[in-house]
């Protein structure tokens, strides 16, 4: 009987390879475990371990590869991804995006050395079928599925296959992602020295990265344009996206499905917590936040609103009062007890300054629709003066508006707690607001505006975005909804 | 600042090793993996007394090789000629000179008797000369430097320790002794010469390495193979990766 012998496998030589880096400072002494194919394979700079196949089998080799590679390229520090995504959130760059532009160009790496030792990818005859199945979904999951999937595969054979697989469902998606694919390859087409150059570079305040990893920022935008709510992906994608945000925003941002297949470049979808909100909430009037609110209480409310203090009323049959005997005779059903008409009301909360305006025709609208409602409406004018003006309390309304407001916002916050103070139980607060909030000095900035989005969430604030639409709605009846501006984005944890 | 030679960091073991010699150390001994160019920075380093005397351990070496034997010489008689420790302590005539002892623990007994006289301090050291009784004794600037492939300094005898009390690990080759590679070789050697177990080679396979990939009759890939064995695809694998170069060539 032979004895058989096993024979260890000759390990790769990371600590070899990342000694040519150019913004090392001390060597890394690495260990090497191995991992089961491309399941666990990591590169992690802190402790100090690769773990990567070791098996001699081609997949294992490229994947060997690609970690010797991203261990030579990729940024030592992994701050560097929650950074610039901060940095660049403005613009919709997220960590998910930039990891994945990332794993492109340490793809785009790979597949140079790949070529030279004969381990350049070839499909596998499942990205045709992928490529029809995500275009036979069309919804905007998929398309960002698609996106993803060309970020990662772009300029190879797979993609190819991918892309027309596609086109058998959606020659609009196909041209699209062809396009992108043509400009990830323009990004990507540098030599291997260039793309990976370890060469220290400022990304900013205190934030370094190689200078390669431009490259990789390079093709974050260019996804970014491409993903569902981007300027070039297809209308229809970007109308669904959009609806399916007003949607959740409608609902507070709250996220009532888990999408298991939802692609990893954007960011984990959380609901707003408002938690930390207490009910008698107060804002600061520090510096950089709102003013206080001054309510000009002089405007008279001479009129009155009809519908409110001769409220009708209407025939029951059941009651306590005995309103109509004379219905035991006339009418088939004997409606004869009486009930008055629950008047319609709520607080309005009107938002007056030069981005909105508010006329006495709108006035008369909203209380005619709604007699009971409290009309306050805001706009900072200065330090020390009035700021804000009740123009009709439950039942009785001003003559004329007049000129108020058309400065700046400066009380919006201010001017919701009042409303939330002064509000009946289980009546409704409509803010008339196109969601840009500023404070006194009529700048904006992170806290004022999740506290607005926090507050509005807690008290289930109707929020409507302009005067015209807040009074279509009170004349039929329904109030729907929809927040807008850097509410609406702080709503569903989008930057703005 | 860690200090630098030709645009190249020192490793901090000769940084060591040069603070040593200049602080007046005559007694030093350099120990660790094989390849790293201890014996080269013995012959070289703080060299001020003439040529360096290089001795090389063997379980069959004499003492002859020492101090000095009675030799045939041309005229049908014998002459006494000094062996390399006493050429060493007589250095030029007015200064000693560097003694290098390779791999002392390989050592015999009796070599390695007359080596510990030979390398004892100044005041105690002393040779009577067979042929003309001159008492000889060493030169102002005399100085040994021993090396050994030993990986622990706690392996070496007492009485060696004892006489030579600075014992300096020897872990990365000095960046003079990679200035005959050429540039785009350098940084991979470094690191491979001061590698862990099993994933070294030496300083001496990569001068043999570079020879051959110059050849036309050799690939960069059959030049690795024939001196680093089974080494050699990751070695190639880190020279492409490390320079990011996928079709690095030597060949000049």
């Amino acid at each position: 009987m032979s004895e058989e012998t096993f024979q260890e496998p000759v390990l790769p030589l990371p600590s070899v390879i990342t000694s040519f880096r150019e913004d090392l400072v001390e060597p890394i002494n690495w260990d090497i475990v191995p991992s089961a194919g491309e399941f666990g394979a990591k590169v992690d700079f802190v402790s100090g371990v690769m773990a990567i196949p070791l098996a001699g089998d081609a997949h294992s080799q490229r994947q060997q590869l690609k970690q010797l590679i991203q261990a030579r390229v990729t940024p030592l520090d992994d701050s560097i991804y929650d950074e610039l995504a901060k940095r660049y959130k403005i613009q919709g760059i997220t960590t998910g995006i930039l990891r994945a532009a990332e794993s492109a160009r340490i793809s785009a790496i790979t597949e140079l050395f790949a070529e030279v030792k004969g381990l350049k990818l070839e499909p596998d005859g499942s990205e045709k079928i992928t490529g029809k199945r995500l275009a036979t979904a069309n919804t905007a999951e998929s398309w960002d599925r698609s996106v993803e999937f060309t970020l990662r595969n772009h300029g190879t054979k797979a993609f190819d296959s991918f892309a027309s697989g596609v086109r058998s469902v959606n020659p609009e998606w196909s041209t699209a992602l062809r396009k992108l694919n043509k400009r990830l390859i323009g990004t990507f087409n540098g030599s291997a020295a260039d793309l990976g150059d370890t060469s220290p570079c400022s990304y900013g305040d205190d934030l370094k990265g190689p200078v390669g990893f431009q490259n990789t920022l390079y093709a974050a935008n260019a996804v970014r344009d491409y993903l569902s709510d981007g300027y070039q992906a297809p209308q229809e994608m970007r109308e669904m996206t959009k609806k399916s945000e007003d949607e959740r925003a409608a609902k507070y941002g709250k996220t009532d499905k888990v999408d298991y297949e939802k692609n990893t470049l954007g960011d984990e979808q959380i609901d707003l917590d408002d938690s930390d909100i207490p009910d008698d909430f107060e804002f600061s009037h520090d510096d950089g936040g709102f003013a206080e609110l001054i309510i000009d209480d002089t405007m008279p409310l001479t009129v009155e609103v009809n519908g409110y203090m001769r409220r009708k009323r209407r025939g029951m049959t059941s009651g306590r009062r005995v309103t109509y005997p004379s219905r035991m005779l006339t009418d088939p059903n004997r409606r004869v007890f009486g009930t008055k008409v629950k008047v319609k009301g709520g607080i309005v909360v009107v938002d007056i300054s030069g981005s909105m305006s508010l006329s006495q025709e709108d006035i008369e609208a909203i209380v005619e629709a709604a007699p009971a409602a409290v009309i306050i409406a805001y706009s900072y004018c200065g330090s020390g003066v009035p700021n804000a003006w009740i123009l009709a309390n439950r039942g009785w309304r001003v003559r004329d508006v007049g000129s108020i407001g058309g400065r700046g916002n400066g009380v919006d916050g201010p001017a919701l707690t009042w409303a939330i103070r002064h509000k009946k139980h289980n009546e409704d607060i409509v803010w008339v607001s196109d969601g840009q909030v500023t404070t006194e000095r009529d700048g904006q900035n992170d806290e004022i505006v999740t506290q607005c989005a926090k507050l509005i969430k807690k008290h289930r604030i109707i929020m409507i975005p302009s005067v015209r639409e807040a009074v279509a709605m009170f004349k039929n009846g329904k109030l729907v909804n929809k927040p807008a501006g850097p509410i609406r984005d702080a709503l569903l944890g989008k930057p703005w | 600042m860690s200090k630098t030679y030709e645009g190249m960091p020192i490793p901090q073991c000769w940084i060591d090793a040069e603070d040593v010699m200049e602080a007046g150390t005559d007694r030093v001994i350099f120990y660790g993996p094989p390849g790293t160019g201890k014996t080269f920075g013995g012959l070289t380093l703080g060299v001020t007394g003439g040529k360096s005397e290089r001795l090389i351990c063997t379980e069959d070496m004499t003492t002859a090789d020492v101090a000095g034997a009675f030799m045939p010489n041309v005229n049908g008689g014998f002459e006494f000629l000094a062996g390399s420790a006493l050429r060493a302590w007589q250095g030029n005539g007015t200064t000693g000179s560097r003694l290098v002892i390779d791999e002392i623990d390989r050592a015999g007994g009796d070599v390695f008797a007359q080596m510990l006289a030979f390398t004892d301090t100044v005041d105690s050291a002393s040779f009577t000369r067979p042929d003309n009784g001159q008492v000889v004794r060493p030169l102002p600037g005399f100085s040994v430097v021993m090396t050994s492939n030993i990986e622990d300094p706690n392996e070496l005898p007492v009485a060696l320790k004892d006489r030579f009390p600075v014992a300096i690990e020897i872990n990365a080759p000095h960046p003079a002794a990679l200035m005959s590679l050429p540039e785009s070789l350098r940084q991979l050697a470094a690191t491979i010469v001061a590698g862990k177990p099993g994933q070294r080679a030496s300083l001496r396979s990569f001068y043999e390495f570079n020879k051959l990939s110059q050849s036309p009759a050799f690939t960069l890939e059959r030049a690795a193979r024939m001196v680093f064995r089974h080494m050699a695809d990751p070695i190639i694998d880190a020279l492409k990766i490390g320079t990011l170069t996928p079709d690095f060539s030597l060949t000049v």
